[in-house]
Formats: C-alpha cells, sequence, structure tokens
C-alpha cells in the first residue's frame, strides 16, 4: 500500500476509536452545546442561503476573492455578535438577513464581477446583521462555548459547499448549476422578507 | 476551539516543526494534568483559552509559515492552559487511582484529537491551496471573539464596580 494510503488508514482507523455509541451523556452540557450550534445554522435557511452564497461568489470572483470574501464574511460577522451581546439597538435585522440572500443571490444569478473592495464592502455589511442575530442567541445557550464550537465548524463546513458549488463553474454546465443556485438563494431571500418561508 | 485552531496551526507547518510541537504539547498537558492535584482551582481558566484561541485562528488566516521558537510556545501554552483547565471533580468516595486514571483519559483523548486534527489540516492544506483550513481559521477566529465578548460583558455584570 502507498505511504500516503497508509496514513490515511490510520486517520480514519482512530476516528473509529471515537464512536459516538459509547458517549453516556449526549443530550446535555459541552456535547448537547456542541451539537445545539452545529445544528442551529443548517436549520435557519436565510443563513444557510447567504453562507453558501459568500462562498460561491467568491469562487464566482476567482482568487484572491475566493479566500477573502469567505474570510470577511466571519471576522466582520464576530463584530455586529458582540453588538448582538451588548445588546446594542440594530434596526432592520431580519429584513438585513433576507436582503442579504437577495443581493448576493442575484449577483451570481446574473454573473456580474464586481471589483474585490465592493465585493468584500457588500459581505462585510450584511454580515453585521447575521452576527446581531448569532451575538443576540449565545447568551440563551446552555454551553456558549462548546456552542460556539459547533457553530464555527457547521458554518465553516456551508462555506465550503459554496466554494465546491462556485468550483463547477470551471465546466460549462458548471457555471448553469452555480447560477441556479444563486437564483434559488435570491428567491429564497425574497421567500424570506416577503414572509412568504 | 484551542485544540482545533492548534491543529489547524500546526498543519500548516512543516513535519520539522509539527513533530517537536506535538511532543511538548503532549508533555506540558501530561504535567498540567498532575499539577491539578496539587494546585488550587486556576481562575478565569475559559478567559485565557478564548484569548489563545482566537490567537491561533488569526494565525490560521494569516497562514504564516510560524519559527519553531513560536511553534512550541504556542504547543506548550496551549498543552498548559487545556490541562490546568481539565481538572477532575472531587467527589466524596472517588479514589486517587480513579482519579489518575480519568486525567490519564483526558491526556490520551486531548493527545489523539490534536494529532488527528493535526494530521486532517495537513492534508486539507494541499486542497485549493489551503482554503479550507483559513476558512475554518476565520471561524474559530469570529467564535472565540462573540463567546469572549459574552464572557467579558458577563463578568462586567456580575462585578458592575
Amino acid at each position: 500500500m502507498p505511504y500516503r494510503y497508509t496514513k490515511l488508514g490510520w486517520m480514519v482507523a482512530l476516528f473509529i476509536l471515537l464512536p459516538s455509541a459509547a458517549w453516556a451523556h449526549t443530550g446535555a452540557g459541552a456535547i448537547g452545546g456542541f451539537m445545539s450550534g452545529f445544528t442551529h445554522p443548517l436549520y435557519g435557511w436565510d443563513h444557510v442561503a447567504a453562507m453558501v452564497a459568500v462562498g460561491i461568489l467568491g469562487a464566482f470572483l476567482g482568487r484572491p476573492a475566493i479566500w477573502i470574501l469567505p474570510i470577511v464574511f466571519p471576522v466582520v460577522m464576530a463584530f455586529g455578535g458582540v453588538l448582538g451581546i451588548l445588546g446594542l439597538p440594530l434596526p432592520g435585522i431580519e429584513p438585513g438577513i433576507a436582503i442579504s440572500s437577495i443581493v448576493l443571490g442575484s449577483l451570481i444569478v446574473l454573473a456580474v464581477r464586481p471589483p474585490l473592495w465592493i465585493a468584500a464592502v457588500l459581505v462585510a455589511g450584511f454580515a453585521i446583521f447575521h452576527g446581531y442575530a448569532h451575538g443576540a442567541e449565545l447568551p440563551n445557550a446552555a454551553n456558549p462555548l462548546a456552542y460556539s464550537a459547533g457553530f464555527v465548524i457547521s458554518t465553516g463546513l456551508l462555506h465550503l459547499f459554496g466554494i465546491a458549488i462556485g468550483e463547477l463553474i470551471r465546466w460549462p454546465w458548471g457555471k448553469a448549476v452555480a447560477r441556479t443556485a444563486g437564483g434559488v438563494i435570491a428567491l429564497t431571500g425574497v421567500g424570506f422578507l416577503t414572509g412568504v418561508l | 476551539m484551542v485544540l482545533l485552531a492548534l491543529g489547524l496551526l500546526l498543519g500548516q507547518q512543516t513535519p520539522s516543526t509539527i513533530r517537536p510541537s506535538l511532543a511538548l504539547y503532549i508533555l506540558s498537558l501530561g504535567s498540567a494534568l498532575v499539577l491539578t492535584r496539587f494546585l488550587p482551582r486556576f481562575v478565569q481558566g475559559e478567559l485565557n483559552l478564548l484569548i489563545l484561541a482566537l490567537s491561533l485562528g488569526l494565525l490560521v488566516i494569516l497562514k504564516l509559515r510560524i519559527n519553531l521558537a513560536l511553534a512550541l510556545t504556542l504547543s506548550i501554552c496551549a498543552g498548559v492552559l487545556i490541562g490546568l483547565d481539565s481538572r477532575v471533580s472531587a467527589l466524596p468516595g472517588l479514589g486517587a487511582s480513579k482519579i489518575y486514571l480519568q486525567l490519564a483519559g483526558t491526556a490520551v483523548s486531548a493527545s489523539l484529537l490534536l494529532s488527528l486534527l493535526t494530521l486532517f489540516s495537513f492534508y486539507l492544506n494541499k486542497l485549493l491551496n489551503g482554503l479550507a483550513v483559513r476558512v475554518l481559521g476565520a471561524w474559530i477566529t469570529a467564535g472565540s471573539l462573540m463567546v469572549l465578548a459574552l464572557f467579558i460583558h458577563s463578568l462586567i455584570k456580575a462585578n458592575p464596580a
């Protein structure tokens, strides 16, 4: 077996040593907090749409946007989160989140390629709304640190999923798939803004 | 969070930096776990862990090839802080042997987890120029910053003076 496959085999074998069936208290404490944080972004479709859109847009714009946008979003989002934790008033949170899906989805579906700084400012502006919503929910979590760790991994994976969709533009059919995904995201945003979803 | 961030950061380094860093981490973690039996409870351990996770997350985003001394220092800090924050609760009737067994279990799982995360990050770095690792680093930074803000806010609320 080649050396790199041997290492991969070891990695898989070591992961098997962490069986969830052996966890005694799965519904509370750190594990409960982690799972709650991990599943939270997956159930909030308004957030899922925006996270995936940022990934697709980054891939659509190419380098360096492919890594700058998915990094700008969470870092600025954290500042929005701090505003939420401190309870500082910020109007139009829910409409702002819905509009983020509409704008980012529209940029993808129309294949608009704004300059990097405009894309970064747009993404950063919308990140404030998403962060505020998450920050306001964080104090209610049973274990904020575990909740945050689960939340971080889950949303990071959503960005990567978006980037993977965006990477499909290398093929002609992939461009259609990515733009269709952008259309679905924009429509989802319209649905949230109008209260249909 | 610290383990994830340190694993991602070490995975961005060369094997010659990874090996001594992992070894020193395991050594410092083990020593700190044993010290929990003799030292008083470590105050504000979570605050220090959050600050360390935030710093590690920022280093992951920057994707710097850090020098060996810094990698070793960060590994020791992580091992000591995680170890001191993993005290076994003193329950009536819990023998010393059971306490040491629990501490050994903590050491094994925390070491195994960091090794796996480092290996995972090392291979993930070959994908899309290490983009995935940097994105995860950004989310760790964001998560740590938010929980840190919450922590400080709670402290200020608890002690308004």
